[in-house]
């Protein structure tokens, strides 16, 4: 009972460091522009938008299984954000593309982004509901029926981004016997081990850099300021790993 | 105003209880979380799966009616679907011939599918050395053969293969604890922008 209450408050320490320095960084962003670190996948994802335009074909998005009540809630926001070039390039040229998720929570907040991404070029009777898919609950059945939405033709890109575990691969492997180009990225490592062999390491988007794709998007302050907190929290966590392990070999040695 | 207002607030108030349930060693705050916020996310994800289910049979239906392929796809998707939806109704979860129609047709299935997964995962490994050669990809397939050859090969020789097997472990142990820290620490900076209301992913402002 003692080392859960420790661990909450441990937790609750961590959250509130991370509001500090973003509170920091915030201030420090609006009153001159901040470097960060570089995800070069999020702008080519927009450059996707109008090769595929040009080819007349279509962009498949698969979002994952990331519920939106659930641990991944913020990993499905994250891809989603990641994506809003994307998605906003896409009503310009009214070549929406084919999301696809197994989540319903996602399902519905993934349309709605759509829909208003047409909604701000005042062109909302564009949007075609069906552009959005829930294709099944389960991922795996939620993978092998995307993966053959991949085999209709008519897709050219396959963007993977959000929660997913190793049922990603049979995306991926639908999307390389099509020659259709693929990228994308997500968070657990089952779903990295499947994804680093099919995607080149430039389409690839590792674990936190997908958190980076706000900021790479957007460029807005808040972005880059979660963005630089992120990293400095990072730095805290080597050195607070280095620390523990010190002090556990020094007091192991001593014993 | 109320479009813009009132989702946020609710966004803000609900994320906010949560996050102090767990963070907080206080009562009053987990049992909000619990009894309540969570309930009412339930009730959310169940009227989000009924409109996606929805979906699921119009999109299908639309595509039996246009001039695309897979129309046979497409029917048998609407009537398990829909054959599902009545026997879950008539008999409930627990139905002799509902649990007969999971134990038959879906785990096998999924299984199936599970298993192909590893087909396709050791064919992307063995394409990987051919296109990329470089050092992680060399690093990749190493790691990838030395854990799958010492799983199945442990069981035989179990005291030969112990050290390899937990030098093997430790490493992969910290690259996923590394990975995993980096993902909580993105987790926790995106959710403040949501509990903060810096972020709206529901509403356009």
């Amino acid at each position: 009972m003692m080392n859960q209450t420790l661990m909450q408050l441990m937790a609750f320490g961590v959250v509130l460091v991370a509001a500090i320095a973003f509170a920091v960084y915030g201030m420090r962003s609006r009153k001159q522009p901040m470097a960060t670190r570089q995800v070069p996948v999020f702008r080519s994802l927009s450059d996707e938008v109008g090769r595929v335009a040009e080819e007349g074909a279509s962009i498949h998005v698969a979002l994952g299984n990331g519920s939106l009540i659930g641990d991944d809630a913020m990993t499905s926001v994250a891809a989603l954000q990641g994506l809003s070039g994307l998605i906003d390039l896409s009503a310009v040229y009214d070549t929406p593309p084919l999301i696809t998720t197994s989540d319903p929570t996602l399902y519905l907040l993934a349309g709605d982004w759509l829909r208003r991404a047409y909604s701000r070029l005042g062109s909302a009777d564009l949007y075609r509901p069906a552009a959005v898919q829930f294709t099944a609950a389960s991922p795996i059945t939620y993978a092998a029926t995307a993966a053959t939405y991949l085999a209709d033709g008519g897709i050219s890109s396959n963007v993977v981004l959000g929660a997913f575990t190793q049922e990603v691969t049979l995306l991926t492997t639908a999307a390389e016997k099509r020659s259709i180009h693929s990228s994308g990225g997500t968070t657990s490592p089952q779903g990295l081990g499947a994804l680093y062999p099919a995607l080149d390491q430039e389409q690839l988007v590792i674990g936190e850099d997908l958190f980076a794709g706000s900021a790479a998007v957007s460029s807005l302050s808040s972005a880059l300021a979660s963005l630089k907190a992120q990293d400095i929290l990072r730095w805290l966590a080597i050195l607070g790993i280095i620390g523990t392990a010190l002090i556990s070999l020094v007091r192991s040695g001593g014993a | 105003m109320f479009k813009r207002f009132l989702p946020t607030v609710v966004a803000m108030l609900a994320a906010i209880l949560v996050l102090l349930g767990y963070l907080l060693p206080v009562e009053l705050f987990a049992m909000l979380r619990d009894v309540i916020l969570l309930r009412w996310a339930v009730v959310v994800a169940a009227f989000a799966l009924f409109l996606a289910y929805c979906s699921l049979l119009g999109v299908h239906f639309l595509r039996m009616t246009s001039a695309g392929k897979k129309k046979v796809a497409s029917l048998l998707i609407i009537l398990s679907a829909l054959g599902t939806l009545i026997l879950v109704v008539v008999q409930g979860v627990e139905g002799v011939w509902t649990r007969q129609v999971l134990n038959a047709v879906l785990i096998p299935g999924e299984s199936a599918l599970l298993a192909l997964t590893a087909v396709t995962l050791i064919v992307a490994g063995m394409r990987v050395l051919r296109a990329r050669r470089t050092v992680g990809a060399i690093v990749f397939v190493v790691a990838a053969a030395i854990i799958l050859l010492t799983t199945i090969a442990y069981s035989v020789y179990p005291s030969v293969l112990a050290v390899l097997r937990q030098g093997v472990d430790t490493l992969a142990t910290a690259g996923m604890r590394g990975l995993v820290i980096g993902v909580a620490l993105g987790v926790t900076l995106t959710g403040l922008r949501v509990l903060l209301g810096i972020d709206r992913p529901y509403s356009d402002e």
